[in-house]
């Protein structure tokens, strides 16, 4: 069923955590994030936890989630930098989790109010070690409803946590959504107090801690890379907007992608929701065009991996300090076509 | 040592006006008065918070004396890494004079996010002074109830309606929890008795260690009370001994206020609109169980202070 409303990023993606199941929902005070939390005070349903800072949240996320509840937690960059020992937790004891980045200018307190695209890598690579987090990236008030149920139904097929990024932009945008429900998913796994299970943080084979066999641990993480690329590939979201005779791409996601859609009848778009792991159908697409731009909110985080998946230059567009201004994007296209970059 | 108008008129006042707090903030009045009863050169940390924004907004600060913004919980930790270098310049004669250190905080980044640095930096001993202008919940971010908000107060996160009465729990007792690092001086505050506060302050920098003071600091905002309540308010959270004003000095107990005639707390939850909730009959029984709530404390804290005179 759809219905249109007027309505709230944060809120959507409230509103779709609750429609996908959520049951549990940790977390802390923060700009600009903070309505998801109260907006899910409002369902009982929900058990709605405020914790004393976002290193709490996580903790609790992962002990909600393995006693086999639907978990999320929201945060900005701040509290998501706080998160990221919780984050590898989770992928070692396999907890299907969400965490929602409603991202700020960074580093440290930065512009708070400000919508950013810095946490790109962070989310990819922010805890210590390895691990493959699946990661959407939305950009309408719409797409955050339906999203934040496929991060749910993701994390519960891969028991991994999911991170679903947003930016103070869309997060604060009040828009027209239509709410459009997806199939929800529901967890293989029984959840604690089923059986003599043990979840350890240590490197591990099955329920048994193996932190000093080499070979347990290159197992372990061929297994968490194969586990969540299986999944991934049931999620392959992008849009693809090809112009005719054009022989340049624009790459652009979250709220930057709006500013994108101006320049669709001069320049190709493409635009990946699945931010991570990276839409392999790219390397084709790309391969049809002369320039490739990606323009970021940030200093270039996401140019870096796009440059490496298709091993070949790629223009930047940096948006730097919350702004998008047309013109400047306009100057800026101009100036990687001539090749002044 | 002693507190004087006639030397206070005399003294410029280290935070400027024009800053951007609410008309009728209390906890800038705290932080004014804290920063007013220091004699020597003083080193400001501020957590992230209320008094964080409205005194440093681009391109302008209010602060006329050293100040460093850090994260939200860490205020004590940054001062623990000033006070030491400090005593290493001072031991190697690179720097000469005394100065002080004052970190501060609001409930939120003291009595949660910011607890571990704050007990941390306590028990290694640093020489500094921890402020918590405590106004009972993250006012900056929405009004989200905290570790001090008190229980049954309405805020963005805990609210009231059918399944709800506001918090479902009695708020930490923070000053008790410093007590327990066996520092040589902590005290709790009002800023409506300010020269009580500022003795305090006063005193606390004469002592050589860590020193911890809670202010309660009045938030119209959250509380719901009339922009011109700002100290009265306060006054009756002490009247009603929800808030009494004490001190422990080297392990000595001292009640500095003792109201002539204890007021039920129900005269202070009156005039705040986010306890206005508890003044319906059905809600009687919530309102006489936070009754004997501050009644166990406040009895509690008499013994503490047993044999020593108030003054």
């Amino acid at each position: 069923m759809t219905h249109k409303l007027i309505l709230q990023g944060n809120d959507a993606v409230a509103l779709g955590a609750v429609k996908a199941g959520l049951r549990f929902f940790a977390g802390y005070p923060i700009t600009p994030a903070s309505e998801i939390l109260h907006k899910l005070v409002e369902f009982p349903e929900v058990k709605v936890l405020q914790m004393e800072d976002e290193i709490a949240s996580i903790n609790a996320c992962v002990g909600a989630s393995l006693a086999g509840a639907k978990a999320m937690t929201a945060t900005s960059g701040p509290g998501f930098s706080l998160m990221q020992e919780g984050i590898g937790l989770a992928h070692m004891v396999e907890a299907p989790l969400v965490v929602v980045n409603v991202q700020r200018v960074g580093p440290s307190t930065g512009m708070p109010t400000f919508g950013s695209q810095g946490d790109l890598l962070q989310c990819r690579y922010g805890s210590h070690g390895d691990y493959f987090s699946i990661v959407f990236y939305p950009n309408s008030v719409s797409e955050l409803y339906r999203y934040t149920m496929e991060a749910m139904n993701a994390a519960e097929e891969s028991l991994s946590p999911v991170i679903l990024l947003s930016d103070g932009i869309i997060g604060h945008l009040s828009e027209t959504a239509e709410l459009e429900d997806v199939t929800i998913k529901e967890r293989s796994l029984k959840p604690l107090g089923h059986g003599n299970r043990h979840f350890t943080s240590l490197t591990h084979t099955g329920s048994y801690p193996k932190a000093t066999a080499p070979s347990a641990h290159q197992e372990l993480i061929a297994g968490l890379a194969k586990k969540t690329a299986d999944v991934a590939r049931r999620y392959v979201r992008y849009e693809y907007l090809p112009v005719k005779g054009s022989h340049t791409l624009l790459i652009a996601f979250g709220a930057v992608s709006r500013a994108a859609y101006h320049f669709k009848d001069h320049f190709s778009i493409f635009r990946p929701v699945r931010i991570f792991p990276m839409i392999e159908d790219l390397k084709e697409i790309a391969r049809r065009y002369k320039t490739v731009i990606v323009m970021e909110m940030n200093a270039g985080q996401y140019t870096l991996l796009v440059e490496a998946l298709l091993h070949r230059p790629v223009g930047f567009i940096p948006l730097l300090g919350g702004a998008i201004n047309l013109e400047y994007i306009k100057e800026r296209i101009k100036k990687c076509l001539s090749g002044t970059t | 040592m002693a507190i004087n108008l006639k030397e206070l008129s005399k003294k410029s006042i280290p935070l400027s006006a024009g800053h951007r707090a609410c008309a009728g903030c209390g906890s800038i009045i705290s932080i004014k008065l804290v920063l007013m009863a220091a004699e020597d050169p003083i080193v400001c940390t501020c957590a992230t918070g209320c008094m964080e924004v409205v005194t440093t907004i681009f391109p302008f600060t209010a602060w006329k004396v050293p100040f460093i913004h850090n994260a939200f919980e860490n205020a004590a930790a940054t001062m623990s890494g000033i006070e030491s270098a400090y005593v290493s310049l001072k031991r190697q004669g690179k720097i000469s004079g005394n100065i002080k250190f004052i970190a501060f905080g609001g409930d939120g980044g003291t009595y949660d996010i910011g607890l571990q640095s704050l007990s941390g930096a306590m028990e290694r001993g640093h020489d500094m002074l921890y402020v918590c202008y405590d106004n009972e919940a993250y006012m900056n971010t929405g009004i989200q109830r905290s570790g001090s908000t008190p229980r049954c107060a309405a805020t963005s996160t805990s609210p009231v309606g059918r399944a709800s009465q506001g918090k479902k729990q009695y708020p930490k007792d923070l000053t008790k929890i410093m007590l327990a690092h066996n520092i040589p001086y902590v005290a709790q505050a009002s800023p409506h008795r300010w020269l009580d506060l500022m003795t305090k302050v006063r005193k606390a920098l004469s002592i050589e260690g860590p020193k911890f003071i809670n202010i309660i600091s009045s938030c119209h905002r959250g509380w719901r009370v009339p922009v011109d309540n700002a100290l009265d308010v306060c006054r009756v959270a002490v009247e009603t001994c929800y808030w009494p004003l004490y001190e422990v000095e080297n392990g000595v107990w001292k009640l500095n206020y003792t109201p002539k005639e204890k007021l039920p707390i129900v005269e202070w939850f009156k005039d705040q609109k986010r306890f206005a909730h508890l003044l319906k009959p059905e809600n009687a029984a919530l309102l006489s169980a936070i009754q004997a709530e501050v009644d166990r404390r406040w009895n509690e804290l008499l013994q503490s202070c047993g044999g020593t005179k108030t003054s």
